[in-house]
């Protein structure tokens, strides 16, 4: 049975539709990857699985090992174990790292009804994790995201999801902003993250990543479309013929 | 114009001198009470919050509890319904060359120097020729207060409601440093009209911490006028918690070459809550530095108000002067009015002004929230940390624990106001 199965999904946008019927299947264990030109609607998929305001669902559904997320609020989905790497994660000022971090983590162990964790039993599995993702104590002191680098902002969202263990991460550009080392310790942990029982969905303009984090599936979305599907192969295919060969996408 | 007399609000006390309440009298007399149509009090319809009559309580009739110390390590003064009780204060350990006492045993020469009485201020004016106590507070040159000082006001309720006219009249001379907790409680309908005097001599430094949590029908009027010598430093942090109307007023005069004001406050409220900070701060002497950061949250049907101009005289060259007001609404019938002002009249200067007044942002409640945080945890993390900012301006230790702990009070029954 696929962990994540979207059926027939439309999305409007302030009155505009902007998926026009999305149909994918991840299996536990596998990789996906969505790529398109800008304007195609990838992020707007991903937004409208996690829930965002503003993104009316108008037609079909998105399940989570059989739970329709749809029907569900944002925190309730992400309890469901839906996580959402941001492209652009959000500064919050005045929040801090940790209390950020031990808050999220605390309402998940809550929802599977266990004990929460304490201060110092969370700093010493929080730092153990951070550590392989080079976040540092200062990283964490700090304000989410708050002046924090591109490259700081990705890694932090890999280790919120290193935090969570989720089910289904869907990767919003996390290449994006970053420079080649950078894109290195991300993927890193992303991959270390991948497991016989995760799912995730990759979504990305540029083939570059998929170097890093190679997809079992490739995707090729374009003007709110799934226009084409395969292999990995796929990608070096797009990288020397461009998306405008595809159907719908602009030049 | 409805004539005022004083036999609304208790009557004459004791005052400083015969001169100054003629004065006070007079002017009280020809202007009668605030309205909204008054330049300054727009926003703050305080008529309708004060009741028909108040008395000058007589002898207070009970003892408060504990809980009005803040859990703080302090010399103590306490006032009940605006008299010191000496039995519950504790001025020891302050140190050489500090004098702290009550107002009754005698007043000060300086007294209504710098709070002065005119028209425009009713309020200082009935305290001025009203009031019957207060507290003195000296500190010699060089010399420091070994502790707090912590003065707190209490209002018990009494037969009829009550009127308070505490009188606070402060001097650091050159060097000299002190911190000054100031705290307000209280049950029943009452209305606080006190006066602060406080005058900073050259390097003199004074961090004042005021927490303000009357009641429901209470009507508390703080007017607070500051003198600051050459290098002075006056940091205050100020929160408006209570459920009745409030309004701090501070006029501050930086005249001496690289004196600085620092004012960092908090209003929190719902319900009828109304919250006014009003200041006037002149910079007269070049240098001179000032910032001034306030923060409202408000839930229910709370006001908040935020009038702040900032005057830069001929000659105040070199004048960095900063303020930011930031308002958060929780519901759809709270309100603020943030209005912040300058006016220039010197050349190489630094002046800065914001205000922005807002719900709570979208985009960084869908982020946590897409973290498994609900809803209402996701909301109380962003206006804790909204209010984070002032807290941060307390000092560390004893003082931002206090603040701290009446800011959660305060948001808890906030939260219970607001459901999401």
């Amino acid at each position: 049975m696929a962990l994540l199965q979207i059926e027939g999904l439309k999305v409007a946008v302030a009155g505009k539709e902007i998926l026009r019927g999305i149909d994918l299947e991840l299996v536990p264990g596998q990789v996906h990857a969505i790529m398109g030109p800008n304007g195609s609607g990838k992020s707007t998929l991903a937004y409208a699985i996690a829930g965002r305001e503003g993104y009316e669902v108008t037609g079909g559904r998105a399940l989570l090992d059989g739970t329709d997320l749809l029907e569900l609020e944002p925190e309730e989905r992400a309890r469901a174990g839906l996580f959402l790497a941001f492209q652009y994660p959000v500064e919050i000022a005045g929040v801090g790292g940790v209390t950020f971090l031990k808050t999220a983590y605390n309402a998940l162990r809550k929802e599977r009804g266990e004990s929460e964790l304490d201060a110092m039993q969370f700093l010493k599995l929080v730092r153990a994790k951070a550590t392989a993702l080079g976040v540092g104590d200062d990283m964490l002191k700090r304000a989410v995201n708050s002046g924090f680098s591109g490259g700081e902002k990705k890694r932090f969202e890999i280790l919120q999801m290193a935090l969570l263990e989720p089910r289904v991460a869907v990767l919003d550009e996390t290449d994006s902003g970053l420079d080649i080392d950078a894109l290195k310790v991300v993927a890193g942990g992303v991959n270390a993250l991948r497991s016989p029982t995760r799912s995730m969905l990759v979504i990305t303009h540029y083939q570059r990543l998929l170097d890093y984090i190679v997809p079992d599936v490739i995707h090729v979305m374009a003007a709110g479309r799934i226009v084409r599907s395969g292999g990995k192969e796929l990608a070096l295919e797009l990288e020397s013929t461009g998306y405008a060969a595809h159907a719908g996408a602009p030049a | 114009m409805k004539p005022l007399t004083l036999d609304r609000f208790g009557g004459v006390g004791t005052p400083a001198s015969a001169a100054l309440s003629s004065a006070a009298l007079r002017a009280i007399v020809a202007h009668g009470l605030p309205t909204t149509k008054w330049e300054g009090w727009r926003f703050t319809p305080v008529e309708r919050r004060l009741q028909p009559d108040y008395r000058l309580a007589s002898e207070p009739v009970s003892s408060p509890d504990a809980s009005s110390h803040l859990g703080l390590n302090a010399a103590k003064l306490v006032l009940v319904n605006g008299r010191l009780r000496s039995e519950l204060s504790d001025l020891s350990g302050l140190g050489r060359g500090v004098e702290l006492r009550g107002l009754a045993k005698g007043l000060p020469p300086e007294l209504g120097a710098l709070a002065k009485v005119d028209g425009g201020r009713p309020f200082v004016g009935m305290n001025t020729a009203c009031f019957t106590d207060g507290v003195l507070l000296h500190v010699g040159a060089g010399a420091s207060a070994a502790r707090v000082i912590h003065v707190v006001s209490l209002a018990v309720p009494g037969e009829a409601p009550t009127v308070l006219y505490p009188r606070l009249s402060i001097m650091l001379e050159a060097g000299a440093r002190a911190t000054l907790v100031e705290s307000h409680q209280g049950v029943g309908a009452y209305l606080t009209a006190i006066v602060s005097e406080i005058e900073l001599g050259e390097g003199a430094e004074l961090t004042h911490l005021r927490l303000q949590q009357d009641g429901a029908d209470s009507v508390h009027i703080a007017h607070t006028a500051l003198a600051l010598a050459a290098n002075a430093s006056y940091a205050a942090t100020a929160f408006s918690l209570g459920q009745g109307l409030a309004r701090h007023e501070l006029h501050a005069r930086l005249i001496g070459e690289g004196a600085r004001f620092d004012l960092s406050a908090a209003s929190l409220g719902g319900g009828r809550g109304h919250y006014d900070v009003t200041t006037t701060v002149e910079h007269l002497a070049r240098a001179t530095q000032s910032r001034q950061k306030v923060k409202c949250v408000l839930a229910g049907r709370g006001r908040g108000v935020y009038q702040g101009k900032v005057m830069v005289a001929r000659g105040a060259m070199k004048t960095d002067a900063h303020q930011i007001a930031r308002a958060l609404l929780l519901s759809p019938e709270a309100e603020a009015d943030l209005k912040p002002e300058l006016e220039i009249f010197a050349d190489d200067v630094k002046c800065g002004h914001g205000a922005t007044v807002g719900e709570l942002e979208s985009e960084p409640l869908f982020y946590l929230r897409s973290r498994g945080i609900a809803l209402a945890d996701a909301r109380r993390l962003l206006i804790e940390a909204f209010v984070g900012e002032v807290l941060d301006a307390v000092p560390e230790g004893d003082l931002r624990d206090a603040a701290g702990r009446a800011v959660a009070a305060s948001l808890a029954s906030l939260f219970a106001e607001v459901r999401p």
